[in-house]
């Protein structure tokens, strides 16, 4: 199976891999997401997103892009696997405030939808088309390491055959940093089993022992991935 | 308002705040202490879809440092140090649909051979944040819900958390294990079409099914019976019954829902239904759908009010959920 597509937001900024965009996943404040890029879908509002959807959205379809798999016809079988340290935690807190029940008035039904951290991969799903496997995953730092091996795993057990994994996090509250290595945005990877000519980042393998190899390199995150990417390309 | 919300939810007896930590724990510690022995190297996979918001949502009162014991990472370290295992852990969330995707990952490392045993632990808790976000979405019954019912008017939501040891044949004959049953499928798809809404159609459900059945090397004709996701809502309700119609087509294959008997247990729910469809296979029994009077026209000949004594071989479970998501999986007779 063979990287194909790259897409990142992170505080250094946006790009993908088949670009000049410098990669940088550091510490410190995320640029604003216009959210532009999205296709036109009549059910689709996008001011109803909260920003982690926004963020995940956002890297999805530049990941999208750079795999030549933005444009489509019919649904595709392509899944999605993300990993995140806080989730939609802020929006949980949003939500939280406009639960007063001594008012007896019912709380924003739009931000309770947006309390389930999946929401973001039915966003991806409706507008781009996507069918396949879906779902998140909650690790202690960002590094995305479940990701990478279940979107690997899903393709090697033959539940499908593109699988787009990555992490998504936003700035957390303050005083909910319990990781001193934490870092918010977010980085998605397009990873196809069988891309036949198509361009393609590297070779990933997997172990017995659930080691990650790219072109026979250990990858230890979707950081060290995605660098190891850009640098061959 | 006290944890019973007026009768309309199912909170388990007894199970009431207390000390600093997040009420979860003690749904945790009821389910663990009747799991029995688990290997140290098992890996442990954890589902639910807020783990503990009880507490977490207080930190808007008070320094949230205290609360990070209530985020799902460390929780399953809580799991991991009970059973003194290795502490490599995943934690799913996919709405209701988790615990069948954890099943299916749990299965899926067990297949793939770089595991032996993998325990899946499934829980999620009845709050006012949770209900009050259903109750805004106008999707709760005012009395217990009835799934599959020609006159259901929603959800009734419950709380409730399950175990599932699963084994590659080889450990489960070493440690003289009984096997309930075997997992020979799975599948996770998307509808690809509505964020709260389910697709009308039953196409992505029904895509599930029959990519289950492909993994398991079977013709859904050998499927015996279905635990459906039955939450009682008008949309999911229709949607399940028209994804059924298109895979088994007019064949009177036996459904049922236990969200009657014990509410929508959200990231729990799939968990404790493939239990509750283990216990069918074994004893060859299809519970009743509680609250199931009236059929809905597309249910009648397939749900039951009453248990049905049939041979059950191979049972499929299914659940959907928020942002499209549909989870499978086929369990035979082992």
């Amino acid at each position: 199976m063979f990287i194909t597509g790259i897409g990142w937001v992170t505080s250094g900024g946006v790009g993908k891999g088949n670009s000049a965009d410098p990669f940088d996943f550091k510490k410190g404040a995320l640029p604003d997401i216009s959210g532009n890029d999205f296709p036109v879908n009549p059910i689709f509002r996008k001011g109803r997103l909260d920003r982690f959807s926004l963020l995940g959205l956002e890297a999805i379809a530049i990941a999208l892009k750079d795999a030549g798999l933005y444009e489509y016809n019919i649904k595709r079988h392509i899944g999605i696997v993300a990993s995140t340290v806080f989730g939609c935690l802020v929006t949980d807190l949003d939500f939280h405030e406009t639960v007063t029940p001594e008012n007896n008035t019912l709380p924003d039904p739009n931000l309770f939808t947006h309390t389930l951290p999946n929401i973001f991969l039915g966003y991806a799903a409706m507008l781009f088309g996507l069918t396949g496997p879906n779902y998140i995953l909650y690790e202690k730092e960002s590094r995305g390491h479940g990701a990478l091996y279940s979107a690997v795993e899903s393709i090697q057990s033959g539940e499908c055959d593109i699988m787009l994994a990555g992490i998504c996090d936003v700035e957390p509250p303050d005083g909910y940093i319990y990781n001193d290595a934490f870092r918010p945005g977010a980085i998605f990877i397009m990873i196809e089993n069988n891309p036949c000519d198509k361009q393609n980042y590297g070779k990933l393998t997997v172990d017995k022992n659930g080691n990650i190899y790219l072109n026979n390199l250990i990858i230890e995150d979707i950081e060290s991935c995605v660098r190891e990417c850009i640098k061959k390309a | 308002m006290d944890r019973y919300y007026a009768g309309v939810a199912s909170c388990i007896e007894g199970l009431e705040q207390g000390g600093n930590r997040s009420l979860v724990y003690e749904l945790i510690d009821r389910v663990l202490e009747n799991t029995g022995i688990v290997p140290s190297d098992t890996f442990l996979i954890t589902a639910s879809t807020k783990a503990g918001i009880d507490r977490i949502v207080d930190s808007v009162k008070k320094p949230p440092s205290d609360y990070s014991d209530s985020f799902p990472q460390h929780i399953a370290d809580y799991i991991c140090d009970r059973f003194s295992l290795s502490g490599e852990t995943l934690h799913i969330s996919a709405a209701c649909a988790s615990s069948t995707v954890a099943i299916a990952r749990g299965a899926a490392l067990i297949k793939s051979g770089r595991y032996d045993s993998v325990l899946i632990c499934c829980y999620d808790l009845v709050t006012e944040f949770v209900f009050s976000g259903f109750c805004s979405l106008q999707a709760m019954s005012p009395a217990a819900c009835k799934p599959f019912d020609k006159n259901r008017k929603g959800m009734s939501i419950g709380e409730g958390a399950a175990t599932l040891l699963l084994m590659n044949e080889k450990k489960a004959r070493e440690l003289g294990k009984k096997t309930m049953g075997i997992i020979s499928g799975w599948a996770v798809t998307n509808d690809a079409t509505h964020i709260t809404r389910p697709d009308k159609d039953g196409c992505g459900l029904a895509l599930a099914i029959e990519k289950s059945a492909l993994m398991a090397g079977i013709n859904t004709d050998s499927i015996s019976a279905i635990c459906a996701h039955g939450t009682g809502t008008l949309y999911n309700d229709s949607m399940e019954l028209a994804a059924y119609k298109n895979v088994f087509g007019s064949r009177n294959i036996p459904v049922f829902s236990v969200k009657g008997a014990i509410g929508h247990t959200l990231g729990a729910a799939g968990g404790i239904e493939a239990a509750v469809s283990l216990k069918c296979l074994m004893h060859g029994v299809i519970p009743p759908t509680t609250g199931f009077t009236d059929p809905d026209p597309d249910a009648a000949g397939l749900v039951s009010s009453g248990p049905v004594k049939t041979d059950i071989r191979c049972i499929l479970s299914t659940n959907s959920g928020f942002a499209g998501v549909n989870a499978s999986v086929i369990m035979e007779r082992g």
